[in-house]
């Protein structure tokens, strides 16, 4: 098996636009809130290396424009992801509604082999907002998660920076698990090694 | 109801009077009185054998001719015209019948023949004029009118659509026939020696359009003219195809329009919009005469065209073209070029585009005066508004010289009252107050002005910059009457400076002719909405402060209401558009130099015509352009293109977000700006040629791209690329001036001098061809969306939805051209469409519905009574009673009939017809539902369901009157009337289980009335089918007359046995109804005669029949047929559509004979449908002489037979 191999994991963040993502990435890679980002246009990346069950491993994670229009250019990057992370704002109910159809459409054009089985995990952002502003309850949320097969969930602050390491670890550790998958065995991807021979060279300009 | 006292004129039967031969061989007349005769073709009665020459001949003179036909004649010595034709004995006859009771009477009141002859074609005119309103029934060209007719009464299409062009050709170089493209479709008929072959393909089902040499010429060595014919045609359906796919584009953004306002459905956006976004299909009819719909295509894309080059509003139409010589006081010479004229501008470019041209407003213009010319006929000198003359020498003959001036006065006169707008729009614009005094404070401007500019202005140099552009507009003019030499293109490669910047982009784009015309709109509409709300202003609100936020501006209030202000605007101005993301920054970006006004008429400018689609809902511009930018770096770079293709990186993952931001949000904003400067002026392709230059640079090695293995490594190289931008390109060179250069001076010479091929007009181009391949990508992924926001499927699988959703949205296609509601809701008669496309007994010819006073017909001309019936289900379907229905409320309407039971149909069928809603059906409602299931009922081939109604009417009234038996007597005595014909739901119910007929239709045929079935069968508005079931009967007979060999060659041809079990699968008693049965088996019927004819043919062989092959060249058709059948396995091996199949074989055993004939001349047009496909050879140049043309047949002929003996 590749265990000693140094291994990309790709991580797709998706949901609403304003709930967040952008915010999430950067509290989780580089530690920092602003609140001057851009809204993200088409597609963006962010990587970081971390240890995960004593592996060094380096997630790609990939931000994505929250505006449902954006869909339709198809999404060619979903391809090969090993994890998804949906994430709604507690405060806007509408946000939370929509995660059903981001799953659906994710399943359909990163059309992964076991469908059922991919992991995603679902993030409730800015729970620092004022308890009254809130509108989707834990428990609501909670209950949709069970009903896709368990989905891991976690109530979180970009801003506060509350949750966010715990999260992502967890996504990574999913994302592991998806890759060390017996059916998605490098054997059939000869140019999965490819990746990894190159990583070295790329992670020497990323840092 | 009815006005039965008066005869209508039968429809779709009388024709403008034309001109005709009386007797002709191929007419038999039936019917004769004084002035009118009655004919009939003699090929429906004579010998079979001369039926089929005598169509084929028809078939390849003309088009195709209808049998009936009605002439009439003032007296014997005059011309005879024809008056009416029809393919139906009763239409004729009931033209007759019309005529006798309309125009008999007239005529013996006069006795002029003229008068007579005036009295009957003004009679024929107006009611042809009256009833064809719109339609090529009344084209000026008699050729296009005959045409027009034999196409849409071969194809069974409705009479509205128009015809563009009709061309001889041949299809899979073997059948000699007609091609027809008209406004939605492309036909192709034939009939040969008594055999039909029919193709009919949507234009807007076609994805791919190829011209190319026909490589399959029969005869191998075949002369092979590409003619300009059919160049024409490949222009023409490019034109069409793309307003096909413009309307399917504009379709598939199918939820309300995200920019309408959120509480007021009904709320119109504003009038002005209509002005703005002129309809595709704008050849009204001014007369009664239209002109051939081709021309006004030809000028539709000359305007468009014109309007591109100018960057003019959609409003401008070219009208004169000379070409003239130009000069001003301060140039040295007198240039060439090309003079326009439009409503409103007066165009010059010369000979070399970019040394000379302007675009003058005419409202500019204060004299125009002749002088006297020694070299030229005409000169004359236009003085502007700011004092420039301009000297303009035309060349041509006088009387072009004079159509163009007098059209040049009748414009400026028309234009004249807009200069009183003029001092108060110059009072906007910087260069004017910069003139006067550069030093003073300029008030009205963008951003910048009040929180300062981005950049050191004086590293960019500004002031040096800005005293370059003085002089230059000192000179050349300014703003509205600027005059642009190379200098000027000079001027804006190096960057422009600040304070003119946005005043640069807005004239170069063509902004400003859109600010002038709209004046006040951009305020109007801001009070028009003020405090409104709707999902994109709920967007935009989200995005203010994500916009430009470390320019100062956007921290604070004032700024990011600037930008609120104009991104909501835009959205209430294009409400199907609203807002997308990106449009905020290329927004806030401008917004620095730009007032909030001309900022809002870039970004109008920006998604009407430079980046079309980009920020739409389906954001199919920017998918376009990407598949051009790939296109571009597989033909420029493409070793890296197959590097990327390898392993598998996207392209477009990097370069959609910097496409569609402009660059702003990936180079540093300095660099960004200077981008924008060469976009405005030069357009898109600016775009893709920073995009390629980018990669093409050396500094910025091919390897390290070439090492790439995957999208995320991308973007990283390039963004690291984009970070360096201001740093020298060659640190240690040794020169001074090299190492200043920095790595974006590099790239944009790399742009624009290796990627100088890439022109405005090839980007055109490629969006315009690539446009038919995202279409239909696109439509799959809103399809998806769709279904999926679906709250309530009903128990239909997902098959049957997809198949609803095709049916619903095709509808509304073609629906949709006709109304000029901007509304995505299915209107009624969308409904009408939608639901004979499921359902046979819901077909009503729906242009007829469309007609004034206009109730519905069936093909016989009788008026349908009953379906007003489906006007009542589309109320009840309407559940949020919006006058509209949504998808969601089709799927649950359909859902209840389908999946109900026999009660829930019965009850159904009870609230349907209780209008009043009171439980009780009356007297009048009773009748109504019994004329809704005669309505229901009218396609079905036996009688049984007559008695089975009137049985229905009978005991409807009995069982009332003996419920009024029991009532109170003087209840009955006093209100008999209304109650003895009251009926309740549970009788009603007792009615229709004591009928077994009716009662088996509730309990399950009324459901099964509905066929969800692929809409690519019956996407030929069922001539699909019908042509397969033709082609599989005859198909059948030929291979029993052929053989075995023919079944060994190829076993595929007759097998789909599914095909043919489907069709008959369905035809238990109701599906009768169903239109494409129904005309399979007429189908059928003509097929047997056919091949009856064909029996005969053959038998005739022997015999001294004229084409005789003589029975022992059976074996030389043999072979034919076999070389023939091993020629097309190689191209359609990977079709498996068996109709295309079964097409080839047909041509091959009918038309043998004639193959020489016509395969010496061809030129292939290539079409690929959605399943099938043409292959059409023009051979237009064949019969431009028929003479000729019936010579060389007779001589291929000849050819033929000697060469199977």
């Amino acid at each position: 098996m590749a265990s000693r191999k140094k291994v990309l994991l790709k991580v797709i963040i998706l949901g609403d636009s304003g709930v967040g993502k952008t915010s999430l990435m950067n509290q989780y890679v580089n530690k920092k809130f602003s609140n001057q980002y851009k809204a993200t246009i088409g597609a963006d990346f962010l990587t970081k290396e971390v240890m995960v069950d004593d592996r060094l491993v380096t997630m790609q994670i990939w931000d994505t424009a929250g505006q449902e229009r954006f869909q339709s250019l198809g999404v060619a990057f979903y391809r090969g992801a090993d994890c998804c992370v949906l994430v709604y704002d507690v405060n806007n109910s509408k946000s939370f509604e929509t995660l059903d159809s981001w799953r659906d459409e994710f399943l359909i054009q990163a059309s992964p082999r076991d469908p059922e089985n991919f992991p995603f995990v679902v993030l409730g952002n800015k729970i620092d907002m004022e308890e009254s502003k809130r509108v989707v309850s834990q428990k609501r949320a909670m209950t949709w998660c069970q009903s896709k097969g368990n989905i891991p969930y976690f109530e979180t602050s970009a801003k506060e920076a509350i949750n966010v390491e715990n999260a992502f670890q967890t996504i990574a550790k999913n994302a592991l698990q998806q890759e060390a998958d017996p059916d998605f065995s490098y054997n059939e991807f000869p140019e999965a090694i490819k990746i990894d021979n190159d990583n070295s060279k790329y992670d020497a300009c990323a840092c | 109801m009815s006005n039965s006292s008066h005869f209508d004129p039968p429809r779709g039967v009388f024709t403008l009077p034309t001109p005709c031969e009386l007797t002709n061989p191929f007419w038999d007349v039936i019917k004769t009185s004084k002035h009118f005769n009655l004919q009939r073709t003699k090929a429906s009665n004579i010998n079979s054998i001369y039926r089929g020459v005598i169509g084929t001949i028809q078939n390849v003179f003309d088009t195709k001719q209808p049998p009936f036909r009605i002439v009439f004649r003032a007296e014997p010595t005059s011309t005879s015209l024809q008056i009416a034709v029809s393919q139906t004995e009763k239409g004729i006859n009931d033209a007759w019948k019309w005529i006798e009771d309309s125009l008999f009477l007239g005529l013996t009141k006069l006795d002029d023949p003229g008068e007579k002859e005036n009295y009957v074609v003004t009679k024929i005119n107006s009611l042809v004029t009256r009833q064809d309103k719109g339609t090529d029934e009344v084209s000026e060209d008699e050729s296009v009118r005959a045409a027009s007719r034999a196409f849409r009464q071969t194809f069974d299409i409705a009479p509205t659509e128009r015809l563009v062009n009709f061309y001889s050709c041949a299809y899979r170089s073997i059948i000699q026939g007609w091609m027809y493209i008209s406004e939605n479709y492309l036909c192709f008929y034939a009939f040969w020696l008594g055999h039909e072959t029919k193709i009919l393909i949507e234009l807007k089902d076609i994805q791919d359009l190829l011209k190319e040499r026909s490589k399959r010429g029969i005869v191998a060595d075949s002369i092979k003219v590409i003619t300009k014919g059919s160049q024409e045609t490949y222009d023409t359906l490019m034109q069409l195809t793309s307003q096909s796919m413009q309307r399917l584009l504009k379709n598939a953004a199918i939820e309300p329009a995200p920019g309408k306002f959120l509480f007021d459905s009904n709320f119109e956006p504003n009038s002005d919009k209509e002005k703005s976004v002129p309809k595709c299909n704008s050849v009204m009819p001014r007369s009664p005469m239209v002109p051939p719909l081709k021309k006004g295509l030809e000028e539709q894309k000359r305007d468009k065209e014109f309007q591109m080059y100018f960057n003019l509003p959609t409003t401008e139409h070219l009208m004169e073209e000379c070409s003239c010589e130009f000069s001003t006081l301060e140039m040295k010479e007198f240039l060439n070029g090309k003079l326009q004229l439009s409503e409103g501008y007066l165009t010059f470019v010369a000979d070399n585009a970019k040394s000379c041209s302007f675009i003058l407003p005419l409202y500019t213009v204060r004299r125009v005066e002749r002088l006297n010319s020694k070299t030229h006929i005409f000169a004359l000198s236009i003085s502007n508004w700011h004092q420039m003359k301009l000297t303009l020498q035309i060349n041509g003959s006088k009387i072009a010289c004079d159509k163009f001036c007098n059209k040049l006065r009748d414009n400026l006169k028309e234009q004249v009252r807009h200069m009183k707008h003029l001092r108060s729009f110059l009072s906007t614009c910087i260069s004017e107050a910069l003139l006067v005094d550069p030093k003073k404070e300029i008030s009205v401007g963008g951003l910048g002005l009040v929180f300062g500019f981005p950049g050191d202005s004086k590293k960019l140099r500004d002031k040096y910059k800005t005293k370059l552009w003085i002089e230059y507009l000192q000179t050349h003019g300014r703003n509205l009457t600027l005059i642009k030499n190379p200098y000027f293109y000079k001027l804006v490669r190096v960057g422009l400076p600040n304070k003119l910047r946005g005043e640069i982009w807005e004239l170069c784009s063509g902004a400003m002719f859109l600010r002038f015309v709209n004046d006040g709109m951009y305020e109007k509409l801001q009070k028009d909405y003020a405090g409104k709300v709707s999902l994109s202003t709920e967007e935009i609100e989200k995005d203010l402060n994500r916009s430009l936020p470390e320019y100062t501006a956007y921290q604070t209030k004032e700024g990011i209401n600037t930008l609120r202000r104009v991104l909501t605007a835009y959205s209430w101005k294009d409400p199907e558009l609203g807002y997308c993301q990106a449009m905020n920054i290329v927004t806030s970006a401008i917004l620095i130099y730009m007032s909030e006004e001309q900022a809002f008429w870039i970004l109008s400018v920006l998604c009407d015509r430079m980046l079309p689609g980009y920020y739409s809902t389906s954001m199919y511009g920017a998918i376009l352009d990407q598949l051009i930018f790939e296109h571009y770096v597989q033909n420029k770079m493409p070793v890296l293109y197959e590097h990327f293709q390898n392993v598998d990186v996207q392209l477009s993952v990097a370069y959609l977000p910097w496409f569609l931001s402009l660059y702003i949000n990936s180079m540093p904003l300095l660099f960004a700006f200077r981008v924008l400067d060469c976009f405005f002026l030069e357009g898109p392709r600016v775009l893709f040629q920073i995009g390629l230059g980018k990669k093409a640079l050396n500094t910025f090695k091919y390897d390290e791209l070439l090492t790439i293995t995957d999208d995320g490594q991308f973007i990283h190289v390039l963004k690291k690329y984009f970070g360096a931008l201001d740093q020298p390109a060659h640190p240690n060179n040794k020169n001074d001036k090299t190492r200043e250069t920095t790595k974006f001076n590099e790239l944009m010479m790399v742009a624009f001098k290796e990627f100088s091929s890439i022109t405005t007009e090839s980007v055109t181009e490629l969006r315009r061809t690539h446009q038919l391949k995202v279409v239909h990508n696109i439509e799959s992924y809103t399809k998806r969306g769709q279904i999926r926001n679906l709250k309530d499927t009903s128990k239909f699988s997902k098959n049957d939805i997809s198949i609803i959703y095709d049916k619903y949205y095709n509808a509304q296609f073609y629906g949709k051209q006709k109304s000029v509601r901007n509304d995505s809701r299915m209107d009624l008669n969308t409904f009408y469409r939608f639901l004979g496309s499921i359902s046979g007994w819901a077909k009503l010819d729906d242009d007829n519905l469309t007609k004034e006073n206009g109730s519905p017909r069936d093909n016989q001309g009788r008026r349908l009574v009953g379906y007003e019936f489906i006007n009542k289900l589309f109320i009840h379907f309407d559940r949020s009673q919006s006058d509209g229905l949504t998808l969601q409320d089709v799927v649950l309407g359909l859902g209840e009939i389908v999946f109900g039971d026999l009660l829930s149909r019965m009850e159904l069928f009870f609230n349907l017809h209780d209008s009043d809603k009171d439980g009780y059906l009356f007297k009048e409602e009773i009748l109504q539902m019994s004329e809704s299931f005669l309505f229901i009922f009218r396609n079905l081939p036996d009688d049984g369901h007559l008695g089975s109604v009137s049985n229905f009417i009978k005991n409807a009234f009995e069982y009332t009157e003996s419920m009024g038996e029991t009532d109170d007597v003087e209840n009955l005595l006093t209100e008999k009337e209304e109650h003895n014909t009251r009926m309740s739901l549970p009788s009603f119910r007792m009615i229709i289980l004591a009928d077994g007929y009716l009662e088996e239709f509730f309990d399950s045929g009324f459901a099964t009335t509905f066929q969800f079935i692929e809409p690519t069968e019956e996407r030929s508005k069922g001539l699909g089918r019908e042509i397969f079931n033709a082609l599989m009967t005859d198909g059948m007979k030929l291979a029993g007359k052929f053989g075995k060999r023919l079944n060994n060659a190829r076993p595929k041809s007759f097998g789909s046995p599914d095909r043919s079990s489907s069709s008959n699968s369905i035809s238990n008693r109701y599906s009768m109804n169903s239109p494409a049965q129904s005309t399979t088996s007429s189908m059928n019927s003509n097929n047997m005669t056919e091949i009856e004819s064909q029996k005969s043919l053959l038998k005739a062989q022997g015999n001294d029949s004229p084409i005789s092959f003589g029975s022992e060249e059976e074996d030389g058709l043999m072979q034919e047929v076999d070389r023939l059948l091993s020629e097309f396995s190689i191209d359609e091996t990977g079709h498996d559509n068996s109709s295309a199949l079964s097409i080839d074989i047909q041509a091959t055993g009918m038309t043998l004979g004639f193959l020489l004939s016509i395969t010496k001349h061809n030129s292939g047009i290539r079409l690929f449908g959605n399943n099938s496909s043409v292959t059409a050879c023009n051979t237009a140049s064949l019969i431009d002489d028929n003479d000729e043309f019936e010579r060389d047949l007779k001589n291929e002929l000849r050819l033929a037979i000697d060469e199977y003996k």
